[in-house]
């Protein structure tokens, strides 16, 4: 697997509790060279702290404990903007258009084609590390104005 | 006297009775002398005979308004009266052995006439009505008088006193039976404060008391007072005082006419004591003869008529009132009274009746001005009724319509009429009643909105928690058939990849379709298990009466079928074995199949929605539910698929219903299918196994 190693490759984050699909789901991501992280439970997801990389999660809509959807919120009160992918069995129209209300990426019913999830994620991380750039910047920008006038206060 | 007074009804100081007592004693004592007087002095000269006694008629008086227990008091005390009287002014002056028997005689006639009358017209009597004053005249009058005179003259003959029985008794009985018509009345009525009349007496009635004596007076001085009346005239002279006699009898009552009668009779004595008027024709004897004939044939029709009128007044009088309290009670009721005389087209109503119809008093009653009230849209039904009215037998027929009142807000009445016959069957008078219904009718219609609304959403909660329950069923189903079904196309997925690439891990590819197997073991493992929810064995079983289990499902539905306008029938055979079965399965299986049974004649507009629960014996021991609906029926194309999971002919609905009865039914070894129906509609045939054969 030729896939980029280092501290830039993406994450991509899956939390389902059906152990079957959560094991095929990180090794598909894993080999289009996606580093991937699952989780059962949003629990045990809030005990790891999130990569300083570009990100996306996959997150089944029902979960054990906290759902999907609460996780989503929780995500948005701490001012995580990582990108959600939602997955769910069934097709609940109202819960999907709240997800993506919410500011959902992509919401795909189960059974679906890995090529299509595949898809969500490239789009997710493109978009995750576009975000990441801009924050970036903002702050070079921002560290920049600082020394800027840092240097100019030395000068008076 | 104290015994006396303890008796009496009515608590009265002692002093003041003795008081009232001495009082009538006086006035008695005084009218008696006077009366004897005008009996003695009053006579037409050569001849000594009474024209008329009124004593008596005083002394009667005094009887019929006091107690019995006081009158010895009354009749004692006129004896030294009369024997002054008839000692003084009696010429030939009587011996005290007659005055006496005089005395007697009227005391036994007082007596006599007085208990008559307390027992037949009542005491003290009214004059009110013409069977109490016929009841007088013949008893009091006539009767006593006569049976007492008949005793007076014969002690008279006996003594030598008189010597012509008949002739004295004649006189005797004309002079005391006139002073009592038209005498005894007028003091009995003054008495009881109706001399001119039973109703108030008003100023009016005394002014036209005195009118009609001043009348009297003026056509009477001159006509019995002419010097020589030709025997040509009497009659027109005797006649003419009748006009205001009957004035006076039709407009001021017995007591008004008795006044009258007095006047009339005083001024034909005074002109026959003077020798003048038509009372002074023939002999003396004839003269005081006529002269009674005459006050007699007056006197007792007039005092009948006055009676008969008085009777009319009073009847009149309480049907006003009658009529009043009935205006009062039925305006108090919200109710309007009306009635129309059919030949005549008079209509009549009440006050509150024609306020209910904006119609005020002067304006003409009419049947169209009735109509023009109408609500214009209700006018038909109106017509409708009335012409009804007419020829139908005299029953009520109610109808309801609509009236703009002045206030103009719209108002509901109901109108009941009856309608009365003559012998020809022609119709007389139509009678009826009109009710104001607007708050009952209000409230019906509010009542009408609850129920509906109450039925809507009854309906509403029956479909949401039907669908809700079927449709979060199939969300977990598909929730959990879907879970290994997206971890099997992953995988697949997955395994499509590692095979595309150059020098693939065949460990790796095993690995993979190894999980895809798994995958597909565990949806089929999920399946198995959603099937065994509804296996046999997995609830408990009971002996199920089908019959019962009908009724209770056609109970839960009812309202549904109610609001939706479907006719029932249900056709039970008697003693139907019971079947072991899963009660409430049973119940889903047969609430599903009549809710679809329902729901498909519902999708037809204007269809018959008659629906047929039957419920049979087949075979031996097999019991068999027909659901039977009107629908459209079932496509033959779609009859084989029905049944499948999933599959639907509806714009809403999971597709699981029957599918789902179908499993409960074949879980109970029984089989569940349908066919179509002639000329139209379909039939779910259930199908259970009974006799203890629980089936598989």
């Amino acid at each position: 697997m030729k896939t980029p190693q280092g501290p830039e490759q993406p994450v991509v984050i899956v939390v389902d509790d059906d152990e079957s699909l959560r094991d095929a789901l990180g090794r598909l991501f894993r080999m289009v060279g996606l580093r991937t992280e699952t989780f059962a439970t949003a629990a045990e997801f809030f005990k790891r702290k999130l990569p300083d990389v570009a990100t996306c999660l996959v997150l089944d809509i029902r979960l054990p404990g906290i759902s999907g959807l609460e996780l989503q919120v929780d995500l948005a009160k701490a001012d995580v903007k990582v990108p959600i992918i939602f997955v769910t069995g069934h097709g609940d129209i109202p819960m999907s258009l709240k997800a993506m209300k919410a500011g959902a990426c992509e919401f795909l019913p189960k059974p679906f084609r890995d090529q299509d999830m595949l898809d969500a994620v490239q789009l997710a991380l493109e978009r995750d590390r576009a975000r990441r750039q801009a924050e970036r910047t903002s702050l070079q920008n921002c560290g920049q104005i600082a020394i800027a006038s840092g240097r100019a206060s030395e000068r008076s | 006297m104290s015994k006396l007074l303890e008796q009496g009804a009515l608590r009265t100081d002692a002093q003041s009775l003795r008081l009232h007592v001495v009082q009538g004693v006086l006035l008695v004592s005084a009218g008696y002398y006077v009366g004897g007087l005008v009996g003695l002095l009053f006579k037409f000269p050569p001849s000594g005979i009474t024209v008329i006694w009124p004593s008596t008629a005083i002394l009667l008086a005094a009887l019929l308004v006091t107690p019995p227990r006081h009158w010895w008091i009354y009749l004692l005390a006129v004896v030294p009266t009369h024997l002054h009287l008839v000692i003084n002014f009696q010429r030939p002056e009587p011996p005290v052995l007659v005055a006496v028997c005089q005395v007697a005689s009227n005391a036994v006639d007082v007596v006599l006439a007085a208990l008559a009358v307390r027992f037949f017209i009542g005491a003290p009597p009214r004059f009110d009505s013409l069977r109490n004053m016929a009841a007088f005249i013949l008893l009091a009058a006539i009767a006593t008088t006569a049976l007492a005179c008949a005793l007076a003259v014969a002690l008279f003959v006996f003594t030598g006193w008189a010597t012509d029985f008949w002739l004295a008794w004649r006189q005797r009985v004309l002079a005391d039976g006139i002073a009592i018509i038209t005498i005894t009345p007028l003091i009995v009525l003054t008495w009881a404060g109706q001399l001119v009349g039973s109703q108030q007496a008003t100023r009016r009635s005394y002014a036209e008391l005195g009118l009609v004596t001043i009348g009297l007076l003026a056509v009477g001085i001159p006509l019995l007072g002419s010097q020589s009346p030709g025997s040509g005239n009497v009659p027109a002279l005797l006649l003419a005082p009748l006009p205001l006699l009957l004035w006076a009898a039709v407009r001021l009552g017995p007591g008004g006419l008795s006044v009258s009668l007095l006047v009339v009779a005083g001024m034909a004595l005074a002109n026959g004591y003077l020798g003048r008027g038509p009372f002074a024709i023939q002999s003396s004897a004839e003269n005081v003869l006529s002269l009674q004939i005459f006050l007699i044939t007056i006197s007792v029709p007039l005092m009948l008529l006055a009676a008969l009128v008085e009777e009319r007044r009073r009847a009149e009088e309480s049907l006003k009132q009658a009529e009043a309290r009935m205006a009062v009670a039925a305006a108090s009721t919200d109710t309007g009274l009306w009635q129309y005389e059919v030949p005549t087209r008079h209509l009549w109503a009440t006050e509150h009746c024609r306020n209910m119809f904006g119609l005020d008093a002067n304006s003409l009653l009419t049947p169209e001005a009735f109509l023009g009230a109408v609500h214009p849209d209700d006018r038909g039904v109106v017509i409708a009724a009335m012409r009804e009215a007419a020829p139908a037998e005299e029953t009520a027929r109610p109808s309801e319509f609509r009236v703009v009142d002045p206030k103009g807000q719209l108002r509901w009445y109901l109108s009941s009429a009856g309608t009365e016959f003559d012998k020809d069957g022609q119709p007389v008078r139509v009678s009826g009643i009109i009710r104001d219904i607007t708050a009952r009718r209000k409230a019906e219609q509010e009542a009408e909105q609850l129920e509906d609304a109450l039925r809507a959403a009854r309906r509403e909660l029956a479909r949401v928690s039907r669908q809700t329950t079927i449709g979060a069923m199939a969300a977990s189903i598909a929730h959990e058939i879907n879970q290994p079904l997206s971890a099997l196309v992953t995988n697949g997925g997955i395994g499509l990849l590692l095979l595309a690439r150059p020098n693939s891990d065949l460990d790796e590819v095993r690995q993979v379709l190894k999980r895809i197997v798994d995958d597909g073991h565990r949806a089929s493992h999920i399946i198995a298990s959603i099937r065994s929810m509804f296996g046999k064995d997995q609830r408990e079983k009971s002996p199920v009466s089908i019959r019962d289990l009908v009724s209770e499902v056609l109970a839960l539905v009812h309202g549904e079928m109610e609001g939706q306008r479907v006719s029932l029938s249900v056709e039970s055979q008697q003693d139907l074995p019971r079947i072991m079965a899963d009660r409430v399965q049973l119940q889903q299986v047969l609430l599903n199949l009549i809710m679809n049974a329902v729901e498909a004649m519902c999708s037809v507009e204007n269809g018959e929605r008659s629906l047929v629960v039957k419920c049979e014996l087949h075979g031996s021991s097999d019991v068999a539910i027909m659901v039977e609906d009107s629908g459209p029926g079932i496509d033959p194309n779609d009859m084989d698929r029905i049944f499948d999971a999933f599959f639907t002919t509806k714009s809403h609905g999971m597709g699981l219903g029957l599918s789902i009865c179908r499993s409960i039914v074949e879980s109970h070894g029984g089989r569940l299918w349908a066919s179509n129906r002639i000329p139209r509609g379909s039939v779910f045939h259930v199908e259970l196994p009974g006799g203890g054969s629980v089936g598989e």
